[in-house]
Protein backbone atom coordinates (compact mmCIF):
# COMPACT_ATOMS: atom_id res chain seq x y z
CA UNK A 1 0.00 0.00 0.00
CA UNK A 2 1.16 3.59 -0.61
CA UNK A 3 1.68 6.18 1.51
CA UNK A 4 -1.57 8.07 0.54
CA UNK A 5 -3.16 4.68 0.51
CA UNK A 6 -2.36 4.29 3.83
CA UNK A 7 -3.57 7.77 4.66
CA UNK A 8 -6.96 7.25 2.61
CA UNK A 9 -7.46 4.03 4.89
CA UNK A 10 -6.84 5.61 7.77
CA UNK A 11 -9.24 8.43 7.03
CA UNK A 12 -11.68 6.19 6.14
CA UNK A 13 -11.60 4.30 9.98
CA UNK A 14 -15.06 4.47 11.65
CA UNK A 15 -13.19 6.15 14.34
CA UNK A 16 -11.87 8.75 12.04
CA UNK A 17 -15.15 9.28 10.40
CA UNK A 18 -16.66 10.25 14.07
CA UNK A 19 -13.92 12.35 14.96
CA UNK A 20 -14.24 14.14 11.25
CA UNK A 21 -18.33 14.27 11.42
CA UNK A 22 -19.01 14.84 15.01
CA UNK A 23 -19.49 18.67 15.91
CA UNK A 24 -17.45 17.99 19.47
CA UNK A 25 -15.32 15.62 19.13
CA UNK A 26 -12.76 17.57 17.00
CA UNK A 27 -12.12 20.47 19.59
CA UNK A 28 -12.64 18.15 22.34
CA UNK A 29 -9.42 16.07 20.86
CA UNK A 30 -7.58 18.94 19.96
CA UNK A 31 -7.81 20.60 23.49
CA UNK A 32 -6.61 17.76 25.38
CA UNK A 33 -3.70 17.63 22.73
CA UNK A 34 -2.92 21.21 24.05
CA UNK A 35 -3.45 20.15 27.80
CA UNK A 36 -0.86 17.18 27.05
CA UNK A 37 1.26 19.13 25.17
CA UNK A 38 1.46 21.81 27.40
CA UNK A 39 2.38 19.87 30.24
CA UNK A 40 5.40 18.03 27.86
CA UNK A 41 6.50 21.26 26.92
CA UNK A 42 6.32 22.61 30.19
CA UNK A 43 8.38 19.41 32.28
CA UNK A 44 10.77 19.52 29.59
CA UNK A 45 11.22 23.21 30.10
CA UNK A 46 11.75 22.67 33.87
CA UNK A 47 14.30 20.20 33.15
CA UNK A 48 16.04 22.17 30.35
CA UNK A 49 16.28 25.69 32.51
CA UNK A 50 17.54 23.73 35.37
CA UNK A 51 20.32 22.00 32.77
CA UNK A 52 20.93 25.98 31.31
CA UNK A 53 21.36 26.91 35.38
CA UNK A 54 18.51 28.91 35.28
CA UNK A 55 15.95 26.92 37.84
CA UNK A 56 16.22 24.50 40.23
CA UNK A 57 20.14 25.12 40.80
CA UNK A 58 19.73 23.73 43.89
CA UNK A 59 18.50 20.75 43.26
CA UNK A 60 20.45 17.82 41.57
CA UNK A 61 20.08 17.29 38.37
CA UNK A 62 19.15 13.77 38.80
CA UNK A 63 16.42 14.51 41.60
CA UNK A 64 14.76 17.31 39.16
CA UNK A 65 14.63 14.40 35.98
CA UNK A 66 13.34 11.85 38.47
CA UNK A 67 10.43 14.36 40.15
CA UNK A 68 9.67 15.72 36.22
CA UNK A 69 9.99 12.61 33.76
CA UNK A 70 7.11 10.53 34.74
CA UNK A 71 4.77 13.86 34.47
CA UNK A 72 6.67 14.40 30.67
CA UNK A 73 5.94 10.64 29.71
CA UNK A 74 2.12 9.96 31.16
CA UNK A 75 1.59 13.63 29.38
CA UNK A 76 3.25 12.50 26.26
CA UNK A 77 1.13 9.06 25.83
CA UNK A 78 -1.86 11.40 26.23
CA UNK A 79 -0.17 14.01 23.57
CA UNK A 80 0.29 11.16 20.76
CA UNK A 81 -3.07 9.43 21.20
CA UNK A 82 -5.01 12.63 21.33
CA UNK A 83 -2.41 13.77 18.31
CA UNK A 84 -2.92 10.42 16.33
CA UNK A 85 -6.90 10.51 16.73
CA UNK A 86 -6.59 14.45 15.20
CA UNK A 87 -4.17 13.04 12.03
CA UNK A 88 -6.88 10.19 11.46
CA UNK A 89 -9.75 12.37 11.05
CA UNK A 90 -7.98 14.39 8.14
CA UNK A 91 -4.99 12.51 6.96
CA UNK A 92 -4.63 13.16 3.64
CA UNK A 93 -4.63 16.74 4.83
CA UNK A 94 -2.00 16.65 7.61
CA UNK A 95 0.22 13.91 5.34
CA UNK A 96 0.54 16.31 2.56
CA UNK A 97 1.03 19.64 5.41
CA UNK A 98 4.35 21.04 5.15
CA UNK A 99 4.21 22.25 8.72
CA UNK A 100 2.96 18.83 9.86
CA UNK A 101 6.19 16.97 8.56
CA UNK A 102 8.77 19.72 10.06
CA UNK A 103 6.97 18.89 13.25
CA UNK A 104 7.47 15.01 12.83
CA UNK A 105 10.88 16.08 12.13
CA UNK A 106 11.83 18.00 14.52
CA UNK A 107 9.77 16.09 17.45
CA UNK A 108 12.21 12.96 15.93
CA UNK A 109 15.43 15.48 16.60
CA UNK A 110 13.95 16.52 20.47
CA UNK A 111 14.10 12.47 20.64
CA UNK A 112 17.38 11.62 19.63
CA UNK A 113 18.53 14.88 21.51
CA UNK A 114 17.26 13.30 25.01
CA UNK A 115 18.77 10.14 23.94
CA UNK A 116 22.11 11.16 23.67
CA UNK A 117 22.07 13.17 26.60
CA UNK A 118 20.84 10.05 28.51
CA UNK A 119 23.21 7.78 26.97
CA UNK A 120 26.29 9.76 26.79
CA UNK A 121 26.14 12.99 27.76
CA UNK A 122 24.73 13.42 30.96
CA UNK A 123 26.13 10.18 32.27
CA UNK A 124 28.46 12.32 34.43
CA UNK A 125 25.73 15.07 35.00
CA UNK A 126 23.97 12.58 37.20
CA UNK A 127 26.72 12.72 39.32
CA UNK A 128 27.41 16.45 39.77
CA UNK A 129 26.71 17.92 42.46
CA UNK A 130 23.94 20.31 43.22
CA UNK A 131 24.78 23.81 43.19
CA UNK A 132 27.64 23.73 40.81
CA UNK A 133 27.63 25.29 37.13
CA UNK A 134 26.46 22.87 34.99
CA UNK A 135 28.57 21.73 32.47
CA UNK A 136 29.23 22.63 28.63
CA UNK A 137 27.25 19.93 27.56
CA UNK A 138 24.21 20.14 29.64
CA UNK A 139 24.21 23.37 28.40
CA UNK A 140 24.14 22.25 24.64
CA UNK A 141 21.31 19.70 25.58
CA UNK A 142 19.27 22.34 27.44
CA UNK A 143 19.31 25.15 24.56
CA UNK A 144 19.01 22.51 21.64
CA UNK A 145 15.64 21.17 23.88
CA UNK A 146 14.45 24.35 24.10
CA UNK A 147 14.73 25.59 20.16
CA UNK A 148 13.49 22.32 18.81
CA UNK A 149 10.48 22.42 21.52
CA UNK A 150 9.88 25.96 20.30
CA UNK A 151 9.92 24.38 16.40
CA UNK A 152 7.39 22.07 17.62
CA UNK A 153 5.15 24.18 19.37
CA UNK A 154 5.32 26.52 16.27
CA UNK A 155 5.19 24.66 13.57
CA UNK A 156 1.58 22.48 15.49
CA UNK A 157 0.18 26.30 15.29
CA UNK A 158 1.14 27.09 11.69
CA UNK A 159 -0.55 24.00 10.65
CA UNK A 160 -3.95 24.91 12.18
CA UNK A 161 -2.98 28.28 9.30
CA UNK A 162 -2.16 26.48 6.46
CA UNK A 163 -4.54 23.49 5.97
CA UNK A 164 -6.87 23.80 3.31
CA UNK B 1 -28.08 45.92 23.89
CA UNK B 2 -25.98 45.39 27.49
CA UNK B 3 -22.49 45.20 25.67
CA UNK B 4 -23.16 47.77 22.87
CA UNK B 5 -20.23 50.00 24.36
CA UNK B 6 -17.89 46.33 23.59
CA UNK B 7 -18.93 45.60 20.39
CA UNK B 8 -18.10 49.71 19.31
CA UNK B 9 -14.73 49.49 21.39
CA UNK B 10 -14.08 46.28 19.58
CA UNK B 11 -14.74 47.82 15.93
CA UNK B 12 -12.70 50.89 16.82
CA UNK B 13 -9.57 48.19 17.83
CA UNK B 14 -10.24 46.62 14.36
CA UNK B 15 -9.66 49.61 12.33
CA UNK B 16 -6.46 51.13 14.43
CA UNK B 17 -3.19 50.69 12.01
CA UNK B 18 -2.13 48.50 14.78
CA UNK B 19 -5.10 45.58 14.26
CA UNK B 20 -4.62 46.37 10.34
CA UNK B 21 -1.05 44.79 10.90
CA UNK B 22 -1.50 42.37 12.39
CA UNK B 23 -4.63 41.11 10.46
CA UNK B 24 -2.62 41.71 7.21
CA UNK B 25 0.54 39.63 8.27
CA UNK B 26 0.09 36.34 8.66
CA UNK B 27 2.84 35.17 10.58
CA UNK B 28 2.05 37.14 13.81
CA UNK B 29 -1.09 35.57 15.04
CA UNK B 30 0.90 32.11 14.53
CA UNK B 31 4.01 33.33 16.31
CA UNK B 32 2.39 35.59 19.22
CA UNK B 33 0.20 31.70 19.75
CA UNK B 34 3.29 30.14 20.25
CA UNK B 35 5.02 31.99 22.43
CA UNK B 36 1.73 32.03 24.22
CA UNK B 37 1.37 28.18 24.51
CA UNK B 38 5.11 27.93 25.59
CA UNK B 39 4.16 30.37 28.53
CA UNK B 40 1.19 28.60 29.36
CA UNK B 41 3.26 25.30 29.29
CA UNK B 42 5.58 27.12 32.38
CA UNK B 43 2.56 27.86 34.10
CA UNK B 44 1.27 24.61 33.79
CA UNK B 45 3.85 22.48 34.62
CA UNK B 46 4.73 25.35 37.74
CA UNK B 47 1.81 24.74 38.81
CA UNK B 48 1.41 20.83 38.67
CA UNK B 49 4.76 20.83 40.45
CA UNK B 50 3.59 22.69 43.43
CA UNK B 51 0.26 20.89 43.45
CA UNK B 52 2.22 16.74 43.25
CA UNK B 53 4.29 18.48 46.24
CA UNK B 54 1.72 19.35 48.44
CA UNK B 55 -0.32 16.51 47.70
CA UNK B 56 2.41 14.64 48.59
CA UNK B 57 3.36 12.88 46.22
CA UNK B 58 6.83 14.62 44.97
CA UNK B 59 10.15 15.88 46.41
CA UNK B 60 9.34 14.99 49.67
CA UNK B 61 12.85 15.65 50.83
CA UNK B 62 12.41 19.33 50.43
CA UNK B 63 10.00 21.60 52.11
CA UNK B 64 6.68 22.13 50.31
CA UNK B 65 7.85 26.07 51.14
CA UNK B 66 11.31 25.36 48.99
CA UNK B 67 9.64 23.58 46.23
CA UNK B 68 7.24 26.66 46.22
CA UNK B 69 9.78 28.87 45.65
CA UNK B 70 11.83 27.17 42.83
CA UNK B 71 8.44 27.18 41.03
CA UNK B 72 5.95 30.10 41.78
CA UNK B 73 8.58 32.34 39.64
CA UNK B 74 7.69 30.28 36.86
CA UNK B 75 3.99 31.08 37.01
CA UNK B 76 4.90 34.90 37.38
CA UNK B 77 7.26 35.41 34.84
CA UNK B 78 5.57 33.64 31.99
CA UNK B 79 1.91 35.41 33.20
CA UNK B 80 3.85 38.51 32.15
CA UNK B 81 4.67 37.04 28.60
CA UNK B 82 1.27 35.63 28.50
CA UNK B 83 -0.40 39.32 29.10
CA UNK B 84 1.85 40.70 26.74
CA UNK B 85 1.10 38.04 23.98
CA UNK B 86 -2.55 37.90 25.23
CA UNK B 87 -3.01 41.76 24.38
CA UNK B 88 -1.38 41.25 20.54
CA UNK B 89 -3.78 38.65 19.86
CA UNK B 90 -6.88 40.49 21.62
CA UNK B 91 -5.91 43.60 19.29
CA UNK B 92 -5.39 41.38 16.05
CA UNK B 93 -9.27 39.97 16.79
CA UNK B 94 -10.44 41.92 19.21
CA UNK B 95 -14.45 40.60 18.20
CA UNK B 96 -13.60 36.80 18.19
CA UNK B 97 -11.97 37.43 22.07
CA UNK B 98 -13.71 40.65 23.97
CA UNK B 99 -17.06 39.30 22.84
CA UNK B 100 -16.29 35.54 23.38
CA UNK B 101 -18.53 34.02 26.59
CA UNK B 102 -15.51 31.62 26.43
CA UNK B 103 -12.84 34.27 26.42
CA UNK B 104 -14.80 36.57 29.65
CA UNK B 105 -14.85 33.27 31.33
CA UNK B 106 -11.07 32.60 31.13
CA UNK B 107 -10.48 35.95 32.16
CA UNK B 108 -12.46 35.04 35.65
CA UNK B 109 -11.12 32.14 36.29
CA UNK B 110 -7.10 33.86 35.75
CA UNK B 111 -8.25 35.85 38.25
CA UNK B 112 -9.13 33.22 40.46
CA UNK B 113 -6.25 31.22 40.18
CA UNK B 114 -3.54 33.94 40.36
CA UNK B 115 -5.47 34.89 43.65
CA UNK B 116 -5.33 31.29 44.83
CA UNK B 117 -1.49 31.19 43.85
CA UNK B 118 -1.07 34.28 45.61
CA UNK B 119 -2.58 32.90 48.72
CA UNK B 120 -0.71 29.66 48.65
CA UNK B 121 2.61 31.68 48.78
CA UNK B 122 1.72 34.28 51.47
CA UNK B 123 -0.31 31.27 53.50
CA UNK B 124 3.01 28.82 53.66
CA UNK B 125 5.22 32.15 54.63
CA UNK B 126 3.03 33.21 57.53
CA UNK B 127 2.96 29.55 58.83
CA UNK B 128 6.42 29.26 58.81
CA UNK B 129 6.94 33.03 60.46
CA UNK B 130 4.00 32.44 62.65
CA UNK B 131 4.66 28.86 63.24
CA UNK B 132 1.59 27.60 63.71
CA UNK B 133 1.71 24.22 64.63
CA UNK B 134 5.27 23.82 66.62
CA UNK B 135 7.42 21.23 65.87
CA UNK B 136 6.27 21.36 62.04
CA UNK B 137 5.05 24.31 60.42
CA UNK B 138 3.75 23.57 57.19
CA UNK B 139 6.23 25.63 55.66
CA UNK B 140 9.03 24.25 56.87
CA UNK B 141 8.63 20.70 58.04
CA UNK B 142 7.53 18.47 55.34
CA UNK B 143 4.00 18.06 55.86
CA UNK B 144 1.36 20.06 54.31
CA UNK B 145 -1.98 21.12 55.84
CA UNK B 146 -4.84 20.21 54.15
CA UNK B 147 -6.25 23.64 53.37
CA UNK B 148 -3.45 24.31 51.38
CA UNK B 149 -2.91 20.72 49.63
CA UNK B 150 -6.98 21.35 48.86
CA UNK B 151 -6.42 24.86 47.46
CA UNK B 152 -3.10 23.90 45.41
CA UNK B 153 -5.20 21.29 43.40
CA UNK B 154 -7.89 23.55 42.86
CA UNK B 155 -5.50 25.65 41.41
CA UNK B 156 -4.27 22.96 39.32
CA UNK B 157 -7.63 22.29 38.26
CA UNK B 158 -8.42 26.14 37.40
CA UNK B 159 -5.19 26.31 35.02
CA UNK B 160 -6.25 23.27 32.96
CA UNK B 161 -9.91 24.71 32.71
CA UNK B 162 -7.82 27.71 31.48
CA UNK B 163 -6.50 25.79 29.35
CA UNK B 164 -9.48 23.96 27.79
CA UNK B 165 -11.22 27.36 27.75
CA UNK B 166 -7.97 28.99 25.54
CA UNK B 167 -8.33 26.38 22.79
CA UNK B 168 -12.54 26.48 22.59
CA UNK B 169 -12.26 30.13 22.18
CA UNK B 170 -12.05 29.01 18.55
CA UNK B 171 -15.62 26.99 18.68
CA UNK B 172 -17.47 30.11 20.23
Amino acid sequence: MSFDGILQWLESTPIAVAISEGDALFPLLEAIHVLAITMVVGSILIVDLRLVGLASNGRKVERVLGEVLPLTWSAFAVAACSGLLLFASKAVTYGHNAFFLRKMVLLALAGINMLVFHLVTGRDIAVSSAGTAPPPAAKVAGVTSMVLWFGIVACGRWVGFTLH
Amino acid sequence: MRFHWLFQFCAWIDQTPLSQWIQAAGWIVPLVQTVHILAVAMVLSSATMIALRLAGLIALDETPRRVVARFVPFIWWPLIALAGSGLVLIVGEPGRELLNPIFQAKMVLLLLAITATRWLTVSLNDETASGTQPGSPAGTGLAVAPSLRAVATATLLIWVTIIFAGRWIAYF
